[in-house]
């Protein structure tokens, strides 16, 4: 590789005459300081198309000598000459230290040096500041010396960087490092066109020509400048003369690496002459050819990924989907197996039962032990099987929520009696504390009480002749109403490594205690899992040797699993009749029990079309419609419903099994229930649609979606028409047509706020009359607070709303609604 | 005497649940299917059916339904017993017609109370 070509003897003599004048010159032309700045911006240049060569060459490396290039520690590593040896012999650099030196890599980097078309030199900059210099001149001849790389500095910043020379046209710029002694930098501009797209520059050790650089500027300095500027004047002769042969062709390939910098796949450049220029000319273009195979192959890879994703996608849909289906079929499965189990199951515990009730009439008591060891096992079992169907429903995601409105200390009553039998049997006293004004709440019952149970009989089971207590409690938390239950034992406790694994399905605390106590060991996790279905959290606290109390938080009012129920109700016909449309005479039966209880009329039809027949004979002002005909379908009647203008206003109830609401609302429904009917929702709806007009239309502006769901339902209850925006702007569209009766109205809003969208609506013609009930969780200034005084009705603060007060607010508006347009 | 019709298709639990009621002085009728069961309910008329929800042929919530809908047997009370003790059971039986619901084992204490109290006010 190291050889004397014609390049390099011109460039010898170039360096030499550069060199010269450089020295001779340098002490006239001091480097103005806007010359510095147009260095400095040079440099940068410089040094991003150094990077991109380096980038370039960085690939090409990869390619060739996998492995090495990256450390397996993960250290920077770079390529850099090992020190100002004639024997110029690349060494693979981590840190300051060589790693690896390889002639083979002197020679590539040589040969990339010239198939990116700069001939000098490349630098990578490490983390630590440090800058890896590529050499890539050859070495052997006394020019190699000065051409050699060295480490330099940015003269503006102090900044190490790459250093070179650059064989290319334009003017020369002389430059002496400001900072160091050591080194003397040539600088040259590389111009494609006007625009200034890269600096090279070269740098000279000191030491060498320190003496005559210094003589040269004494020389100068004394007088001696005719002869320094004839030398200059020789020398930059004899450098035009070289170097202008060699710039057409170096012009060539400096086109072409830009153009390739620019991701383009320039042209295969058209160069005859023999010598380096060349070669190196060839060398691009077989780089060229390399780099756009490697595009391609890299390209054909991108391809191949991506197909094998989108089929490996297509495999995980089908895979998910055929998990579903087992799903589906586990919880069949389970749902059966319960049943199958149960049967014989009810005959054992049944006939042990039987069987102690002879035994203790025959007064053979010694069996008495025996049978009851049956029963019991037959209970636990039957409690086993219980457990693990809730548990599978539940992580199958097919638990659903009944809620319902009780009262809170009927239900505590009700377990606790239930529980009784249970605290006796360990000789323990049950303590029972309820805090005033529990009030009702909106739960799902039987998961409540059954979580209740679970903890009770939980604590009755490893506490023995001690004291089990049980607080219930309405606490007001985050502007939420929680009932808190709480259960505390004076048990065996737990350490806090039981207590990590305590709500990990079949643990207990440990192994043997289910030996000792019994138990599946899965109720502990059906009770969290419950409360955490409704909301709420389960907690405990334990002490080894003291006992535990686990608490339960639920929110007073539980919410529905979310569904937007968004939706704006018709106009309902005359005040009246409901007409029920099911095929199943037991829905028209409850539906009609349900009602009528409200004085509310019902007419039945029993098929679709006959539906639609009463529909139009009776005008009913609500109907209630199901899904699953035979003929007509629920969805067809719907349809045909909403197409007939004289009975498009009729507000339709869906009431059916189907769970599709967006089909439903998307039909023109006004509501939708599904079976199992919640009788109480259903004449809250009933009793809404019928009254529309009398009940008024309420407006939620509010972006908390909890808010508004908390919102909408006391309206609802008190037989309000409910329409809900999220910010001020929504709000102003929901009331376009004609406005509402009432606005509750939350102030921190996103898009418009609460005192926009107020100023807004009184800008309204009659805007002013609707009555406005802030309800917000703002801390208000004084100058809000007057200012809302004069304009709302009311306001509420969100963090502390009573309830009571609320509600006899929404009652005063719905009881004299506002004159409109006054 | 109080006269219950057991209605249930399994024999181990008609024949348990029958004992067990007689033992406690209630008058049993026992049915194996719906179709028997409902006409036993118009033959006998028993203050109170015992209804198995899972029934061959038509099922329980259907002759529960068909009770309702019977002259003469519309105001029998119905007490459902189903081993799904799954959520919405108890709505279900309540949506037939049934009065109250038992999830099977029954848990006589319990059965006990519900048969009295639905057995006790006849007018």
């Amino acid at each position: 590789m190291v050889k004397t070509g014609s390049i390099a003897t011109k460039v010898a003599l170039v360096v030499s005459a550069v060199v010269v004048a450089a020295l001779a010159l340098v002490g006239v032309f001091a480097l103005r300081s806007s010359d510095k700045e147009l260095v400095r911006l040079q440099l940068d240049q410089a040094s991003r198309r150094l990077n991109t060569n380096l980038a370039i060459a960085e690939r090409i490396f990869e390619e060739r000598f996998p492995g090495e290039w990256r450390l397996a520690d993960g250290a920077p590593v770079g390529f850099g000459q090992g020190s100002q040896s004639e024997s110029l012999t690349t060494h693979l650099y981590k840190g300051e230290t060589p790693i690896l030196a390889n002639p083979e890599v002197t020679a590539l980097l040589l040969e990339v040096a010239r198939l990116t078309g700069t001939e000098l030199s490349f630098a990578q900059r490490l983390p630590d500041n440090r800058v890896l210099l590529l050499a890539t001149s050859d070495t052997g001849s006394t020019s190699a010396r000065v051409l050699t790389v060295m480490r330099s500095r940015d003269p503006s910043t102090g900044e190490p960087v790459a250093a070179g020379l650059a064989l290319m046209e334009g003017e020369p710029v002389f430059g002496r490092s400001t900072e160091g002694e050591d080194d003397w930098t040539l600088y040259r501009t590389i111009r494609a066109g006007n625009d200034i797209v890269g600096v090279f520059y070269a740098a000279t050790p000191y030491g060498p020509f320190a003496e005559s650089a210094a003589a040269a500027s004494r020389s100068v300095a004394e007088g001696l400048l005719p002869v320094v500027l004839m030398v200059a004047a020789g020398a930059s002769l004899l450098l035009f003369l070289l170097t202008r042969g060699m710039l057409r062709p170096l012009r060539a390939i400096h086109h072409a690496v830009a153009r390739l910098g620019e991701g383009e796949w320039p042209q295969e450049i058209q160069v005859r002459s023999r010598d380096e220029v060349g070669e190196l000319a060839r060398a691009f273009n077989r780089m060229a050819a390399d780099l756009r195979q490697i595009y391609a192959t890299i390209e054909e890879k991108v391809h191949l990924r991506t197909r094998e994703l989108e089929e490996s996608n297509t495999a995980l849909g089908a895979a998910r989907e055929a998990a579903d289906v087992a799903n589906q079929a586990k919880s069949r499965f389970l749902a059966n197996m319960s049943h199958e189990l149960r049967t014989p199951l009810n005959a054992i515990i049944g006939y042990s039962e039987m069987l102690e009730e002879e035994a203790e009439d025959r007064e053979q008591t010694d069996l008495i032990p025996d049978l009851q060891k049956i029963h019991g096992a037959g209970r636990h079992l039957l409690q086993l099987i219980n457990d693990i169907l809730d548990l599978s429903k539940i992580e199958a995601g097919r638990m659903d929520l009944y809620l319902e409105t009780f009262d809170a200390k009927a239900m505590v009553d009700e377990v606790v009696s239930t529980i009784q039998p249970l605290i006796r049997q360990k000789a323990n006293t049950l303590r029972v504390t309820l805090g005033d004004g529990l009030g009702p709440m909106h739960a799902d019952l039987t998961k409540l009480r059954q979580a209740l149970f679970n903890l009770l009989s939980n604590a009755s089971k490893f506490t023995e002749a001690g004291t089990i207590e049980l607080r219930v409690s309405r606490e007001l938390r985050d502007g939420m109403e929680w009932i808190v239950c709480a259960v505390r034992d004076s048990g065996i406790g737990m350490t806090a490594e039981q207590l990590a694994r305590l709500f990990q399905p079949f643990s207990q605390a440990d192994a043997s205690t289910t030996r000792k106590y019994g138990g599946t060991g899965l109720g502990l996790t059906i009770t969290k899992r419950f409360c955490e279905m409704m909301g709420g959290t389960v907690t405990v606290e334990s002490v080894p040797g003291e006992g535990s109390t686990f608490t339960i938080h639920l929110p007073a009012d539980v919410l529905p699993p979310p569904v937007t129920t968004e939706h704006v109700a018709g106009v309902a016909g005359p005040a009246g009749t409901v007409l029920v449309i099911d095929d199943d005479a037991a829905m028209h039966d409850l539906v009609r029990r349900t009602l009528d209880k409200e004085g509310i009329n019902v007419i039945s039809a029993f098929g679709g079309d006959e539906g639609l027949l009463l529909a139009r004979e009776a005008k009913p002002a609500v109907i209630t419609l199901d899904v699953m005909m035979p003929g007509n379908d629920g969805w067809n009647v719907l349809r045909s419903l909403k197409a007939d203008p004289s009975l498009s206003s009729i507000p339709v109830v869906m009431l059916t099994i189907v769970d599709d609401k967006n089909l439903g609302f998307s039909l023109g429904a006004s509501e939708y229930l599904t079976k199992p009917v919640d009788r109480e929702r259903l004449v809250r709806v009933i009793r809404r649609l019928r009254a529309d007009g009398t009940g008024g239309r309420a407006l939620i502006v509010d972006d908390d979606p909890a808010a508004r769901e908390r919102m909408r339902h006391m309206l609802e209850q008190e037989a309000w028409e409910v329409f809900e925006a999220p910010h001020g702007r929504a709000g102003l569209d929901v009331m376009a047509d004609r406005l509402p009766d009432l606005i509750l109205l939350d102030l921190m809003m996103p898009e418009m706020d609460g005192f926009e969208f107020l100023a807004a609506l009184h800008a309204r013609e009659g805007g002013r009359s609707v009555p406005v009930v802030v309800v917000t969780g703002a801390d208000l200034t004084p100058a809000e607070r007057e200012h809302l005084a004069v304009n709302v009705a009311k306001v509420f603060d969100k963090r502390h709303l009573d309830e009571a007060e609320f509600l006899t607010e929404l009652r005063r508006h719905l009881g004299a609604p506002a004159t409109k347009g006054s | 005497m109080t006269k219950i019709l057991l209605v249930e298709d399994n024999d181990l639990n008609r024949d348990m649940l029958s004992r067990r009621l007689t033992k406690r002085g209630y008058e049993v009728v026992t049915a194996t299917d719906g179709e028997e069961g409902l006409v036993l309910a118009q033959a006998e008329q028993p203050d109170l059916v015992l209804m198995d929800m899972s029934l061959p042929g038509i099922d329980g919530w259907e002759t529960t339904r068909r009770l309702r809908a019977g002259a003469g047997t519309s105001t029998i009370p119905v007490i459902a017993l189903t081993a799904h003790a799954m959520a919405g059971d108890r709505e279900r039986a309540l949506e037939a017609g049934c009065d109250d619901y038992d999830t099977k084992p029954v848990e006589m204490d319990r059965l006990l109370l519900k048969i009295e109290s639905l057995t006790r006010p006849r007018p």
